[in-house]
């Protein structure tokens, strides 16, 4: 396997051409307002078109090119742009602080301008968000939430009223690998998924791969969606803050040694309890429903070449019913990361990563008195090189050993007259290990290339206790995508990728709850694969201010996990009696017009989809619609400057409903009334729509002080979109039966108020 | 405020009651109302109920037919089939007589625990079959309740009884309110989380007791098959938002393409008072 990998690498870098009187420029980009490392802020150099390149995720840039006079030109949206002159006679290290454009309409700035590198660049599937470019949008009781305006992204679907989790391209919602400063976060969801444990003060930047992701990510068939956190200023100290309905939230930041080193600690937590203790009622102010989250990072320069960061996440939510039922779920990740660069071409990053996610379960009724616990555990290292040896090429490459513990479930009997046995199930244990290598190549002025390999291995381990055989599972994963530009603001794009999972959950309801099972490979239990082919056009007008884009996929999944009709996870010992294994497939065509630029801004997607399953022993082994198989999705997303101080806002959205399961007939059991349900998924949920206003007012922005006040309405017209149907027997008439509609959130206003000091 | 009884018993449908009550306080609105659903109709499916039991009740098999959902609970019933039961481990064998529409009594064989029983239906030309093991008898030692608060009070029936080790348990519990009537809930337990240990079971009876009724509960030791298909069940009256897509059929142990089950079991029953 070594030599297979040094071969690899060998043949990326033998296919560059050494030259002697060729120097590097490097350096990093920083926001020169908070020190914030830019992500994907581009360099150029002017007198050389086809060179330049977008920074990394660590804000660093290397571009070797022959010496000369040259000027260097650094910019990103919504940013001055910056122009050194260079005179390259030797290696230089150049570092640039960009300055935010202020918000003004009249004023003449230079702005950076709209880059084609959307058109030019051969990634496909691929959206970034920053933070700053959505957080004005309206959300569900003003809680700014990154992963709610992702879904209104073509190919991402909400996976239901008000859900933080989401489909994408069809896959599950489990098919996407969520990362914080790269630690997987497996539950990504507070209080029945209405929020998601991505408090937006400590976010940065979003970036998500729709199933084309480079070799470096794997583990999911879906999407990557990238998250990092903020870094933390290390100008200026700032305390910032906001107060909502239903959560307040805080933030500190600043220089540990100004420019050079920063920290940053944010933390939030929902008030719905305090409603329930305000209550008389002594049944309803005895239960307990919070949630909070803590995010902190620290970072530190140690050296000109050395670059230490530490993140960490902390977050749970908290339910009870008086004494008898808890539910108690969260995550915990933590991140040390060294930057290192061996040269002014190679730049090295060397990532600790741990996550954990677990849940605890008390019963107290009657003699049935426990607690279940079940957890996941990773720990991870992960050595990454990115070799810049000139500027037609960028290569990448590593390698990553994941060791996972799952303790499936721990039955333990609380109380003295507790009749229930404590049970203790073995835990599992594996190491998902992967090396893997990529260039991003450019041969000519027309072309982008970008091809790696991954080569994955899940190694399932011993049981305690138990003489099960190791397990190994190898897959080799190719990537590869291609650009053409036919002209500067056209081009052609191209996609294949394979990408393996080792690690399923398993719902049995459609609404996700935090008691969802995780299992992993077993021997019965085989890796999920899937195949992607991507084709696609993107098309920039108005110099690039508008971008059109529209890509058609087609995605082949095996040994996809669903269970039994019927299935019972609560109770069975050997869940795996329990599943049935199939295949999937998913395609569609994705179509996005975005304008970046001006008053108004904001995009208009659609996508046209199908994703299906086969699975022998669902539905008579025939090809069925997938729970989130949607024909037609429609996002509308608009933010308009009124003036300096008015900001407004507005998303609508439309989509089929669901393929649900529906009773057809009932019958007569035991003197009650059974419900005969139709073929799994044979019905549809009624089209859904809904449109979300809002508006920012700022009140007070000052060079170093900002507050504002926003107000909107989720579901402003108040469509009543069904979250769930219920059959059941009439309460006025035990004789006949009825179906009543669960409706959640119509007019939902929401006022809240941030500042930043 | 409108998400009512529906919700009731189910941890989901607490967290959503907590929500609404939660959401009162700012401004937030949810409700459940009554709608029409385009459900299609299908061809009336053959459902067979067969019980046996050591008591001198509900030894019996119903034969109807289902019914669309938009319809009365109204399931017609199967007069013309031949109902033989068999003691397969004695050998003894009857013919049932229909005593009302679609009922057929079994008024010789007696049920035994541990012994194995056959259903044989014939019916338009054909034959459903299935087989049931009567097990074990468990002794109901106690009937009380108490009263349990979730979102509000209820007053809650407790069975106790000690469950035996050696074996895996199935048990059914039945109310039968004051006025005699018995509770539709389907309501199950197996011994999975407490084999061989004094149990004190709260029952989920899905109506409402107050304090003067006399409330009879019916211990019933009944089969896997009767366990999982009763415990399927109870999972399609657990409301919640699934949006339905949990919805899922029980399995049946009959042969032949008919839905419903055949189980032999034994029964116990305690009365108490509410004071």
């Amino acid at each position: 396997m070594t030599r297979l990998f040094l071969l690899t690498v060998t043949l990326f870098v033998s296919l560059q051409s050494v030259s002697q009187n060729k120097f590097t420029l490097s350096g990093t980009v920083k926001d020169a307002k908070t020190g914030e490392l830019m992500i994907g802020a581009t360099v150029r150099i002017k007198e050389l078109t086809n060179v330049g390149m977008s920074c990394n995720e660590y804000g660093f840039y290397s571009l070797t090119i022959p010496q000369g006079s040259y000027t260097l030109v650094a910019g990103m949206m919504g940013y001055a742009i910056q122009e050194t002159k260079v005179v390259l006679t030797s290696h230089l290290k150049i570092d640039f602080q960009l300055t935010e454009e202020t918000a003004t309409l009249n004023e003449v700035v230079v702005k950076a301008r709209a880059s084609n590198d959307n058109v030019a660049n051969p990634t496909m599937g691929f959206e970034r968000l920053a933070i700053k470019e959505v957080n004005q949008l309206p959300v569900l009781l003003g809680e700014r939430d990154p992963l709610k305006i992702m879904q209104l992204l073509p190919g991402i679907k909400s996976a239901g009223e008000g859900s933080s989790g989401f489909n994408v391209r069809g896959g599950n919602v489990d098919q996407n690998l969520i990362l914080l400063d790269e630690a997987p976060v497996y539950n990504a969801s507070h209080l029945l998924g209405f929020f998601s444990t991505f408090n937006a003060d400590a976010i940065k930047d979003l970036s998500i791969y729709k199933g084309n992701s480079p070799a470096q990510y794997g583990g999911r068939l879906s999407s990557v969606l990238d998250i990092k956190m903020n870094d933390g200023n290390n100008q200026n100290y700032k305390v910032g803050g906001g107060i909502g309905l239903i959560a307040s939230h805080a933030s500190v930041e600043g220089p540990i040694q100004k420019g050079k080193s920063s920290f940053l600690l944010t933390g939030r937590r929902t008030y719905a309890d305090a409603f329930l203790k305000l209550s008389n009622d002594e049944n309803l102010n005895k239960n307990t429903l919070y949630f909070y989250d803590l995010n902190a990072k620290l970072n530190y320069t140690l050296s000109g070449k050395d670059r230490l960061y530490v993140s960490g996440y902390f977050g749970r939510d908290k339910f009870g019913i008086n004494d008898l039922f808890s539910l108690d779920w969260g995550n915990a990740t933590g991140t040390v990361r060294w930057n290192h660069l061996f040269s002014e071409k190679l730049f090295s990053n060397t990532s600790l990563i741990y996550s954990k996610y677990n849940y605890e379960v008390g019963v107290a009724n009657g003699s049935s008195q426990f607690l279940l616990t079940s957890d996941i555990q990773d720990i991870n290292l992960k050595q990454e090189f990115s070799y810049f040896p000139n500027p037609q090429n960028a290569i990448r490459f590593g390698a990553n050993v994941i060791h996972h513990t799952l303790t499936p479930r721990t039955r333990e009997s609380t109380g003295e007259n507790s009749s229930v046995n404590t049970t203790n199930e073995p835990n599992q244990t594996a190491f998902e290990s992967a090396i893997f290598a990529s260039n991003k190549w450019t041969p000519t002025t027309k072309w982008n290339v970008e091809y790696g390999l991954r080569l994955s291995a899940f190694t399932v381990l011993r049981k305690e206790g138990m003489e099960d055989p190791v397990k190994n599972y190898v897959n080799l994963e190719p990537r590869a995508s291609a650009s053409y530009l036919v002209n500067p603001s056209l081009s052609i794009k191209a996609a294949y990728s394979r990408n393996t999972q080792h690690l399923h959950l398993l719902s049995s309801s459609n609404a996700a709850s935090p008691t969802d099972r995780w299992l992993m490979n077993t021997n019965t239990i085989k890796p999920e694969l899937a195949d992607q082919v991507s084709l696609g056009v993107f098309k920039n007008l108005k110099d690039n201010a508008y971008e059109l884009s529209s890509e058609v996929y087609y995605k082949a999944m095996q040994n996809q996990v669903d269970y039994k009709d019927g299935a019972d996870f609560i109770t069975t010992e050997n869940i795996e009696s329990q599943l049935l294994f199939g295949k999937g497939r998913a395609y569609g065509a994705e179509f996005l017009v975005k304008k970046k630029t001006g008053q108004l801004t904001g995009w208009i997607g659609y996508t046209l989809s199908r994703s299906e399953r086969q699975i022998e022993g669902i539905n008579n082994g025939q090809w069925y619609a997938a729970k989130q198989d949607r024909t037609h999705d429609v996002s509308v997303v608009g933010t308009y400057q009124l003036s300096k101080k008015w900001t407004l806002s507005g998303t609508w959205v439309y989509n089929t409903g669901n393929a649900v399961t529906f009773p057809t007939a009932k019958y007569r059991i035991d003197g009650g009334v059974a419900f005969l349900y139709s073929e799994r998924n044979g019905y549809r949920m009624p089209d859904y729509h809904r449109l979300d206003l809002g508006a920012t007012v700022n009140l007070n922005r000052k060079a170093n002080r900002e507050s504002s006040l926003s107000i909107g309405m989720y579901n402003a017209y108040g469509r009543p979109n069904p979250y769930a149907y219920n059959f059941g027997q009439s309460a006025d008439n035990p004789e006949i039966t009825e179906v009543s509609r669960v409706t959640l959130f119509q007019y939902v206003p929401y006022v809240t108020y941030n500042f930043k000091f | 405020m409108i998400l009512k009884h529906k919700f009731r018993n189910t941890y989901i449908g607490s967290v959503c009651r907590l929500l609404v009550v939660v959401s009162l306080g700012v401004g937030l609105f949810s409700c459940v109302e009554t709608v029409q659903l385009d459900l299609r109709s299908i061809e009336p499916q053959l459902v067979i109920e067969g019980k046996i039991t050591d008591g001198t009740i509900d030894n019996e098999v119903k034969i109807t037919l289902s019914q669309d959902f938009q319809k009365p609970n109204e399931f017609p019933p199967i007069t013309t089939a031949t109902v033989t039961v068999t003691d397969l481990t004695t050998g003894e064998a009857e013919l049932l007589s229909q005593t009302s529409p679609g009922v057929y009594e079994i008024r010789q064989l007696k049920g035994v625990s541990g012994h194995q029983y056959k259903l044989l239906v014939t019916y338009n030309d054909s034959n459903y079959e299935s087989t049931s093991t009567m097990p074990q008898k468990v002794p109901f030692e106690e009937l009380k309740y108490q009263e349990v608060t979730r979102m509000e009070s209820n007053i809650r029936m407790v069975a106790v009884y000690n469950d035996p080790k050696e074996q895996t348990n199935y048990y059914r519990w039945a109310t039968i309110g004051a006025d005699g009537v018995r509770s539709r809930a389907y309501f199950v337990r197996s011994d999975s989380f407490n084999n061989g240990n004094r149990i004190e079971q709260v029952i989920d009876s899905g109506m409402d007791i107050q304090a003067g009724d006399r409330i009879t509960i019916e211990m019933q030791c009944i089969d896997k098959a009767t366990f999982d298909y009763f415990l399927t069940l109870s999972r399609q009256q657990g409301q919640g938002p699934n949006s339905g897509s949990s919805g899922t059929n029980p399995p049946t142990n009959i042969s032949g393409g008919a839905l419903g089950y055949f189980g032999a079991y034994t029964i116990a029953l305690k009365t108490t008072e509410i004071k």
